[in-house]
């Protein structure tokens, strides 16, 4: 007994070094042996994903993307996640970037899904802008004017010989804009410069972190739902996956065959197994850390 | 003969073009108490044969640029202020072949002097601005003003005077955004005021930042104190210096610092993003004493569970006056105060009638029930858009095939009561639409019950 | 005394309440202003950044001279400095061979860019009709062959198109411009971009995973009401919030007066009511300390970060 009491009091200044050990080794297992939980869907995911989803057909959608390599795995899937919905649906996107590393991103996640995927015509069914310095000056810009602000694509070429581009002057004549943001500029910028100004509906995708500040935003209505980090990128996928399982809603002939690939090819879902197990690894810590917590204070009080 | 069948028929052709050049028009007109100006509204008379209309608008002389080419009869488009422009619409058949041309009338817009949408904020900017400047100049007059203490700000001192007793340095960083945030500048001002500390103290600071005008900036700064202090020999510029502009270089840059250097001291004050934590945890873990501040309301969290003192949103924004003498800034955080206590009672006296009035009129209680969006249907879809807070091209996608019945215009939330819904059908009717005000029975049987709890207390 | 700090001051107020009223002047000049002067901001902040480029090199290059503690970490960082500035400034690779006719041999052409774009080492049928569909009608501009290299020199690209050439192809060298090989394919400064950058990046940022484990195993603690309502929210929202908790408290939902305790339930209305509420209150009070601190600014009664 005395054994264990003096165990659990040398628990409460353990070596954070264990911590990380242990840590370390309980996100390796579920990335190697891959947990497969059942998703379900919140809220302000659904309300994201359903904003998205009302869209027509012919509706083009401003996709931001602000965030680079450090965030990348919080934050790609969703981008993969929302393109996917976005071009089964046939809907039209214009990629932007206000972050310089968002570019190589955004190249990616393009060259992923609209090139190989779903093998579209770049400049008619998609364009991507690329980067501009600016943070929300940009963003002010181009409620005035696309071409004042980029007047060439990401290749170079002149916006005025992108057909996409064509009937689009400003970014109020877009139909939604989505924005992938890791911080500033980010979420809160389109809101507040794009979205109310213009009244064009603005939904986002953000780390877990960040969720917090842009709540308020969701819950006045600002903000059409939000992805939040990785459970919400999880929830998004599945719910993707889900719609064109279902054959509910607007759904093109060519994004049915590649539902294969969209259930097999889930970066998200693997992730949030690692993340579950972390999660449940720190709230065991936590609880062995007040078990010890109180049976040092007990023994100090017996002195 | 075959000559005359020929000579008819020509001019029937001739007849049929000019027949088609005659009916295509193209009016422009400025949109109307638009502040930024700018907005025209194109409306266009089709002619028969024509598949769709490409626009295009005048931006030099014999120069016209695209505007957008669509088989819509209306649209928005963006004009430069102060400037003569013209339009020019050209009809296109299947094959996309000009079929006919018309041009409009020359437009110019302007932009307000005064953009009335924004005269809420105009007020509330002047009512808090003017709260903060009273009790500023109130402060002047050596008026007492009590802050409560914080405990934070009380511990710089014994952070900075502890470095100096365990001969260890003092580590600073400004939070990781340029010049252009408050915080960054706000986090400089504190620099301020620590760089007096550790002049007094003699002991050592060290600045790292991850701007070059920060850099320059925070030099001024921490030889302005020594300077204020009287030990200008103290002062080096190496004390202030630049790492990285990237958010994890620069925490690897800050982490590599502590844990080379052992800082007894670490103040964490300004923007600060993801970074927060990992800086925060390693200042913990070589046990020095951090006191954080910042205005990002997600970093408040990680900096409370890392960090001794945490300065919490506004109390990072009043340590300046906290930490100097001067009674004009202990004036302007009482202004704030006083501007947040009318802010808190305006948030009650929202929430009262909020309360009363979903209570009564519930969100989608009055409605409107359009008919016939008239002769001129854009301007009825701009009321509508406004009226429902939708997009104007849902709108026009909605409204354009109205039924028998008419189809129902829902008024955004706060704007539902029944003299707001009479307003708009005046709008809507003035512009030649055929509207109906209606309630829905949800409200009728609301305003039953509200009737019936009414009586009932009436009654007792 | 002035020139420093008087002088400055007035700028300030100035320009500051013509930006602050700018705001509600849409009518030119005022109107675009805000703009202008976010870019003037940039601007002048660039070139700023040879300062900050000079102190770095200055700071770090001392420590090597004079064998500091940790002296390498600042070698490597002039190191990395230099090679970044090489490859953004001076050697860009991003050549390409550009297929421009496919000559009469045309199956062993398609054989040869099948190997040389390949990227798993194995070249089968389906890859050569994968190319033979890409190329085998060139546009007028030539069709680029995108090599399976990380980085094409001019030199790699030239022996390729020999290569090719040799099989009766017609192939030319291309090149991405400057300006565009910072976003291009196969070019130097891509390849610093994936091969550092982003791992080192992606490295940082998964720190955070360690570091919030141990601060919470630290600073959770019942030590009090408010603390012990910090940890039960802190633990309901850890669990709540990924599928793992869904599938712990599932059983829940087959009855009806526990469906409550559903933990995702839980965790989003904390999430989106008490959590919510608070960050409106901080961020009000984060607003009007911006205001009050702009306004002590702009009337020069806080002017020591100048």
């Amino acid at each position: 007994m005395a054994k264990i009491t003096k165990f659990l009091e040398k628990l409460d200044s353990l070596d954070r070094r264990i911590i990380f050990l242990i840590i370390g080794l309980v996100v390796l297992f579920p990335l190697l042996v891959p947990l497969d939980l059942p998703i379900e869907t919140t809220q302000l995911t659904e309300d994201a994903f359903n904003a998205i989803d009302q869209l027509p057909q012919e509706a083009k959608v401003l996709v931001s993307f602000e965030y680079g390599p450090s965030t990348k795995p919080e934050l790609h899937p969703m981008a993969i996640g929302m393109l996917r919905h976005l071009f089964s649906k046939g809907n039209k996107v214009i990629v932007m970037c206000l972050w310089p590393d968002g570019l190589f991103m955004a190249n990616e996640a393009l060259e992923q899904v609209a090139h190989r995927e779903f093998g579209l015509q770049y400049g008619v069914d998609y364009v991507n802008l690329g980067y501009r310095p600016g943070n929300e000056a940009i963003i002010k810009g181009i409620t005035k004017s696309f071409e004042a602000n980029f007047s060439i694509d990401s290749k170079g070429i002149s916006i005025t010989k992108i057909p996409i581009m064509h009937d689009i002057q400003t970014a109020k004549d877009v139909d939604f804009i989505f924005s992938l943001s890791a911080g500033y500029p980010g979420a809160i910028e389109w809101v507040l410069y794009a979205g109310d100004p213009l009244k064009v509906p603005v939904s986002s995708g953000n780390t877990s972190i960040q969720v917090n500040q842009l709540l308020p935003y969701v819950k006045s209505g600002q903000m059409k739902g939000i992805i939040a980090g990785m459970p919400g990128a999880t929830e998004y996928e599945t719910m993707v996956v889900e719609k064109i399982k279902n054959n509910t809603g607007l759904i093109t002939e060519h994004a049915k065959t590649l539902l294969p690939v969209f259930e097999t090819e889930r970066n998200a879902k693997k992730f949030i197994g690692a993340q579950s197990i972390a999660h449940l690894a720190i709230v065991i810590f936590i609880i062995l850390g007040n078990i010890s917590f109180f049976v040092k204070r007990k023994n100090q009080r017996k002195y | 003969m075959m000559l005359k069948r020929t000579v008819c028929l020509l001019l029937l052709l001739l007849g049929t073009i000019s027949f088609a050049y005659a009916d295509l028009e193209i009016h422009a007109e400025a949109k109307a108490k638009e502040p930024d100006g700018s907005i025209v509204n194109i409306t266009i008379t089709p002619i028969k044969g024509a598949s769709k209309y490409k626009v295009e608008k005048s931006i030099a002389e014999g120069e016209w640029l695209t505007v957008l080419t669509t088989s819509g009869l209306s649209l928005d488009t963006n004009i430069g202020n102060d400037v003569q422009t013209r339009f020019r619409v050209q009809a296109l058949d299947e094959n996309d072949l000009v079929i006919a041309e018309a041009f409009s009338e020359s437009i110019q817009t302007e932009a307000m002097w005064f953009n009335t949408r924004r005269l809420n904020r105009f007020i509330a900017l002047m009512l808090i601005s003017g709260v903060i400047l009273y009790y500023i100049s109130r402060a002047r007059k050596n008026k007492k003003i009590y802050l409560r203490p914080v405990a934070g700000l009380q511990a710089f001192e014994e952070a900075v005077g502890r470095a100096t007793e365990m001969g260890r340095s003092v580590l600073f960083v400004p939070g990781i955004m340029d010049l252009d945030q408050v915080e960054t500048i706000s986090g400089l001002i504190i620099l301020g005021h620590v760089a007096k500390m550790t002049a007094r103290y003699e002991a050592d600071l060290n600045v790292p930042v991850s701007r070059s005008l920060v850099m320059e900036s925070g030099r001024e700064t921490v030889q302005a104190s020594y300077i204020s202090e009287g030990r200008p020999d103290l002062y080096s510029s190496d004390m202030v210096n630049y790492y990285t502009d990237d958010q994890f270089a620069f925490s690897a840059a800050v982490d590599g610092i502590m844990l080379r250097e052992k800082p007894a001291a670490v103040f964490l004050q300004g923007k600060f993003y993801a970074e927060s934590l990992i800086m925060a945890e390693t200042g913990n873990s070589i046990g020095a004493i951090q006191i954080a501040g910042t205005g990002s309301p997600s970093q408040i969290p990680f900096f409370v569970t890392a960090c001794d003192y945490t300065l919490i949103g506004e109390e990072f924004f009043a340590a300046s006056a906290y930490l100097g003498d001067d009674p004009k800034l202990l004036g302007s955080i009482k202004g704030q105060d006083i501007a947040k206590a009318l802010l808190m009672l305006l948030l009650v006296f929202g929430l009262i009638t909020e309360t009363i009035h979903t209570g009564i009129y519930n969100s989608d209680g009055f409605f409107l029930n359009l008919k016939s969006s008239g002769n001129d249907p854009s301007a009825v879809y701009e009321i509508i858009s406004e009226a429902s807070d939708k997009n104007i091209n849902d709108v026009v996608a909605e409204y354009s095939n109205l039924g028998k019945e008419g189809k129902a215009v829902y008024i955004a939330k706060n704007k539902v009561t029944k003299g707001n819904a009479l307003k708009i059908l005046k709008k809507l009717e003035k512009e030649g639409a055929e509207v109906v005000l209606d309630e829905n029975l949800d409200l009728k049987i609301k305003k039953n019950k509200w009737n019936l709890y009414k009586n009932l207390f009436a009654g007792s | 005394m002035f020139w420093k700090r008087t002088v400055p001051a007035i700028i300030v107020a100035a320009v500051g309440v013509i930006m602050l009223l700018s705001w509600f002047i849409p009518h030119a000049p005022f109107g675009e202003l805000e703009i202008h002067a976010t870019q003037w901001y940039d601007i002048i902040a660039s070139f700023a950044m040879l300062l900050g480029a000079l102190n770095l090199l200055k700071l770090q290059g001392t420590k090597v001279v004079k064998r500091q503690k940790g002296w390498p970490f600042s070698l490597a960082a002039i190191l990395a400095f230099f090679m970044t500035l090489l490859f953004g400034f001076m050697i860009k690779g991003g050549y390409y061979p550009n297929l421009v006719d496919l000559g009469h041999n045309e199956e062993a052409v398609f054989v040869k860019i099948a190997e040389l774009t390949d990227t798993d080492g194995k070249v089968t049928e389906v890859d050569i009709d994968e190319v033979r569909i890409l190329y085998t009608s060139p546009s007028a501009e030539g069709e680029p062959i995108l090599l399976h290299k990380a980085v094409v020199s001019k030199k790699a690209a030239n022996k390729v198109i020999d290569e090719l050439n040799a099989l009766g192809a017609k192939v030319e060298l291309g090149e991405l411009k400057w300006g565009a090989h910072v976003q291009g394919n196969q070019t130097y400064y891509r390849w610093v971009f994936y091969t550092f950058f982003t791992p080192l990046s992606a490295t940082m940022f998964a720190l955070l995973a360690f570091f919030v484990a141990s601060a919470s195993y630290r600073a959770f603690k019942i030590r009090n009401a408010e603390a012990t309502v910090l940890l039960v929210s802190g633990i309901l929202i850890m669990l709540g919030r990924v599928p793992l908790g869904a599938f712990l408290t599932a059983w829940t939902q087959d009855i009806p007066w526990l469906s409550w305790f559903h933990l995702p339930t839980i965790q989003e209305w904390l999430y989106q009511y008490p959590n919510a509420a608070g960050a409106r209150a901080i961020m009000i009070g984060i607003g009007l300390g911006i205001v009050g601190t702009s306004l002590r600014v702009i009337l020069g009664i806080e002017k020591s970060f100048m």
